[in-house]
Order: structure tokens, then sequence, then C-alpha cells
């Protein structure tokens, strides 16, 4: 029976770079798989795309690629990304170069975009597509601020024509996570698109490889202290059977672990109700999946189900809100947790008299229930404290106001105030999300071959 | 009977989708999936997140793997980049789970 092997290189952009080597290098691989796009990755590309349109997808994957293409060129493993971001054709030709200049002038490039809907918004208003927010219910119309992003998720069969044209590797824009594992099966098995339970143990596979090293020990809550190795941790590959079974594993002499409790940590991350997981080939049911361990970090996953997809795609928008801004100090022994509750009301009572005005404040203490307040257990007099104060302001200007005051408090507030690392921290935009559906019939994803030999 | 924290018999990992957070909690052994299913409630999890989550709270059970699965509404301030909280995409949710009290037997080795 047919099997191939796909490792997952990254659980999102900023991830460790060196992971995509190791796993080259560590052993038999068919595919890797990158997953660069968080909810709000698409509004921080956008921001570099409308400066540069030369850009528009993550700057540092083109780097990571001449390191990559030749080990990919010689162990022919294919790479599926999301890495094209707003612009995976623009990427795209840039990598084309980048193989020419490394010996690989016939390199194929698929690409997979129409996911970016944003030059046709109006059009879709003409349509009388609200794109009402998925958990509120509220209309496009009232969000507060300027749309910076949207993108529908399409699913893997448009990475899987791709594969079917030969490309060595496929670029896309914003997928469904786990469809850049899920297309490299169905190219390979031939699997249809009514064959839910197929798609769905594919999908689940992608899913359990998407956020890289955390589901090889990495972040894991349980044992933590007997997963050998994090400096070295092997990122996770998933063996799929053209019947759908599917082992998760590792490969030998590097560090990390694949156990059922490791990897029922992932099984959950960020997902709703188990038995509808939602993607746009299917909707799977992980209700009723067991785990067998197989020992050697070798773990069997199955008991999954699929079930017929919606009709619609998923879309993730993002609009403009305020300036974040985050100040602070840190206050020592005696009585650090009392001096910083003082000094955070002396700093507003100072932001009234200045007139600076606010939109939202958060006043946390570090060292004393700052994260998880109420829940936390009490502890008296600590040794220090910090103090933050987070605010959301109307601009940039007023967040400069808020950081300048905040060093006054060193001579002039309560005692014991210290600065320390950055004295005057730069203001963020804020960047809100927005998730919604749109109708399969709106929009079609586009799959284009470039390169490839003359 | 004895009182420990639920991070004695569970563990688990806590990740957003906007202003939703999830906190996927796992028994630490088989034994261990009766007890958190009869006292780590919807209920009781909303009343610990109580300054936390604004929204509704929904456990989704997985008993071939010993596992819950409980979505937290309205739970991260906004979410993501919106969010002043210090940790505004529930990283450290399950952690705080972790916390809340559970009486299991006094011959448990937990």
């Amino acid at each position: 029976m047919k099997t191939i092997r796909i490792g997952g290189a990254l659980g999102y952009w900023g991830d460790r770079s060196d992971a995509l080597t190791d796993l080259l290098h560590g052993g038999p691989l068919d595919y890797v798989i990158m997953d660069y796009l968080a909810e709000v990755t698409m509004s921080i590309l956008q921001k570099q795309y409308a400066k540069n349109p030369g850009l528009g997808y993550p700057h540092d994957f083109v780097p990571l690629m001449k390191q990559a293409l030749p080990i990919l060129h010689d162990r022919r493993v294919r790479l599926i990304t999301n890495a094209g971001g707003l612009n995976p054709l623009g990427l795209a030709k840039v990598l084309l170069s980048t193989a020419r200049e490394l010996g690989w002038p016939d390199l194929k490039i698929g690409v997979v975009h129409g996911d970016d809907l944003m030059m046709r918004m109006a059009e879709f208003a003409g349509q009388g597509i609200e794109f009402r927010h998925l958990d509120s219910g509220a209309s496009q119309n009232e969000i507060p601020g300027k749309i910076t992003s949207s993108n529908a998720y399409f699913g893997a069969f448009p990475i899987a024509e791709a594969l079917t044209f030969g490309a060595d590797l496929v670029l896309t824009g914003r997928v469904n996570d786990a469809a850049l594992a899920l297309g490299p099966a169905i190219y390979e098995f031939g699997w249809e698109a009514s064959e839910y339970d197929f798609l769905a143990k594919g999908t689940i596979a992608g899913h359990l490889l998407e956020c890289g090293g955390q589901a090889s020990g990495g972040n894991y809550n349980g044992a933590w202290q007997d997963v050998p190795d994090l400096d070295r941790l092997a990122f996770p590959i998933g063996e799929i059977s053209e019947d759908g079974s599917l082992i998760i594993t590792i490969h030998p002499s590097q560090g990390g672990r694949v156990t059922p409790a490791i990897l029922a940590e992932q099984l959950l991350y960020e997902i709703g109700d188990p038995s509808a997981y939602v993607v746009a080939d299917v909707i799977c049911d992980v209700s009723q999946l067991e785990m067998e361990d197989l020992g050697s970090n070798r773990v069997r996953v199955f008991g999954i189900t699929g079930h017929p997809p919606t009709s619609s795609y998923k879309v993730s928008m993002s609009y403009e809100g305020g300036y974040r801004i985050a100040v602070g100090l840190v206050y020592t022994w005696p009585d650090c947790a009392a001096k910083a509750k003082a000094s955070s009301e002396l700093v507003l009572k100072r932001l009234a008299k200045l007139g600076i005005r606010y939109r939202d404040v958060l006043v946390s203490i570090f060292g004393d229930a700052a994260v998880h307040g109420a829940m936390s257990h009490k502890i008296d007099d600590p040794n220090e404290v910090y103090l933050r104060m987070a605010f959301v302001v109307d601009d940039a200007e007023t967040a400069d106001r808020i950081s300048r005051e905040m060093i006054t408090h060193v001579l002039c507030g309560i005692p014991t105030g210290c600065l320390f690392d950055e004295i005057r921290p730069s203001p963020h935009r804020q960047i809100i999300y927005w998730p919604s559906l749109i109708p399969k019939s709106a929009v079609r994803p586009m799959v284009e071959i470039i390169g490839g030999a003359e | 009977m004895k009182e420990i924290p639920l991070a004695r018999i569970a563990h688990g990992r806590s990740g957003d989708k906007g202003d939703t957070v999830n906190c996927g909690i796992i028994a630490r052994k088989p034994e261990y999936y009766e007890v958190i299913a009869h006292q780590v409630t919807a209920e009781r999890v909303k009343a610990h997140f109580a300054d936390f989550c604004k929204g509704t709270v929904t456990r989704y059970d997985l008993p071939k793997i010993q596992a819950f699965n409980f979505v937290l509404t309205e739970a991260l301030g906004g979410g993501g980049t919106a969010s002043l909280r210090i940790d505004p995409q529930g990283k450290t949710y399950a952690a705080a789970l972790m916390r809340m009290r559970v009486q299991v037997p006094d011959a448990w080795d937990c």
C-alpha cells in the first residue's frame, strides 16, 4: 500500500528557521509543508505590500529557500506552503530567479491564488454578500475602521491540481492550514471530493502537522520535563497511506517526543466542536478519534470520519483600530504592589491634567496576579513587580505623549520606580480580526504553473 | 477524599480563534476521566473564568482519548492585536484552568 511522508516544518511566521533543513537532512520525506499565516498575518503583509509592491509575502522566505532549494532538489522533496501571502505570483517569480542562480533552472512552481478579495469588495457588496461576523452576526457595514485585508480560505484541491501539473513547489495565498497536507494526499491517492472520510483523515493529518514542534514535544504541558533536547526539536512527520491510515512520528536522533498525550494537546489546539471541525473540503469528526502508541515515537491515529462540506468558504478580514502602547516601571520591595498601584493612579491623574485622552486602558502588575487575575494565589509582599499600563489611543502622537509622561515618574512619582529595556516603546496600530463567510459560488481558486523546462 | 488542583490529574493546551479561546484538557490517566467529567463542568469553568470570559462556555467530550475541549467565547478582551491583555491569544488559559480544585479519592497517588 502506498504511503507518503509529510513533514511539518513551520508553525507560524517567526517560527524556527532551522527546522526545515533539520527535517530534510534527518531522513526520508516526500513533502514538506510550512504554515506562515496566522489570523492577522495578512494585514501585516498588506501593510508591507502597500509600501513595496515587490513584497506581500514573508520576506525571510527567500533567504530560507536559498538554503533549502538545493536540498529539496537533491532529495526530490516537494514543498507546499502558504508563504505566498498576498502576492504568491510575485514570490514565485523571485524564487525562479533564486533557483536559476542555484543551478535549478527548470524549477516548476504551482501558484494557488484568487483568495484575496480586497479588490472585489464593492462587487461582492453589489451581489448582496454582507460578510457578517461569524460570531456576532454583525454586518460588514458595522465595521468601525478601514478594512485592511480580506481573504477566503481555499481547500486542498487546487494544491492537488498544482501537483498534478508537476509542481516542485506549491505557493498559495490563504488556504485552510491543514489543506497543505491534504493536497498531496489527494494528488497521490486520487481521493475524490465526495470521499469525506479520506478527506477528513488527510485534514487531521494536516492539523496535527500545521503547528510544527507543538506536535513533537514543544509547548507540551504534560510531563514537559520528559521531553528531551528541545534545542534540536524534531518537527513532526505524518505518514499517510492511501487507505487513510495515519501515523505521526519524528526522525530518529533528533530532540522531542511523539506520544498520544502530546498529540492530544495538538489535536485539540484551536478547535471548537470536535464533531464538526469545518474546512473548505469536508467537515471532520474527531469526537471518536483514538490513538495507539506504537513505541519509538510513533503514534497511530484513527477513528476519524468526515461529512459533506458547507457551501461557504471561511473569510478572514481585518480592519484598523486605534494605536496601542504599553508602558511600565519596575517597583521593588517593600510594599511594591501597593506602590505600583498608587503609581498607576498617579499616571492616570497626570494624563487628565495634561489633557491626554485615551479610548481604553488596562493596568496590570506583573508579579501580583497580572496574567490570571483572581484565579491566582496570593503572594505577600513580593520582591519586585512590574507595573504595565496598556492604552488604546487615537493616534501615534498621543501614544508618544503617554510614554513621555511615564518616564517622568522615575523622579516625580512613587519611590523605587526603575526603567529597564525599552524606555520609550513604540506604538502599534491595532489590527482587528473579522471572521466571515462567502458563498463558494462567488469566488474561485486559480492555479497557475510557472517555470519548468523551456 | 482529598482536594487537589486539576493540574495533578490533567494537562492541557489553549489557543485562540478571534475573541474565542479553547482549552483542550487531557486526563493524565484513564481513570481520572470520570472525575474530571463530573467535577469540571462548563458551569464551573465559566465561574472560574468569570473575570475573563464574557460569553459562554461549552464543553465537548472525547472519551476515547480521555479528553475535553472547553470553548470560551468573548474571552480575550477582543483578541489578537485588538486586546490590551497580557495574554491576548489565550496561550495560558489551560494553565489557569489547571488551578481549579477537584476532589479525588485519598488513595490516588497524584
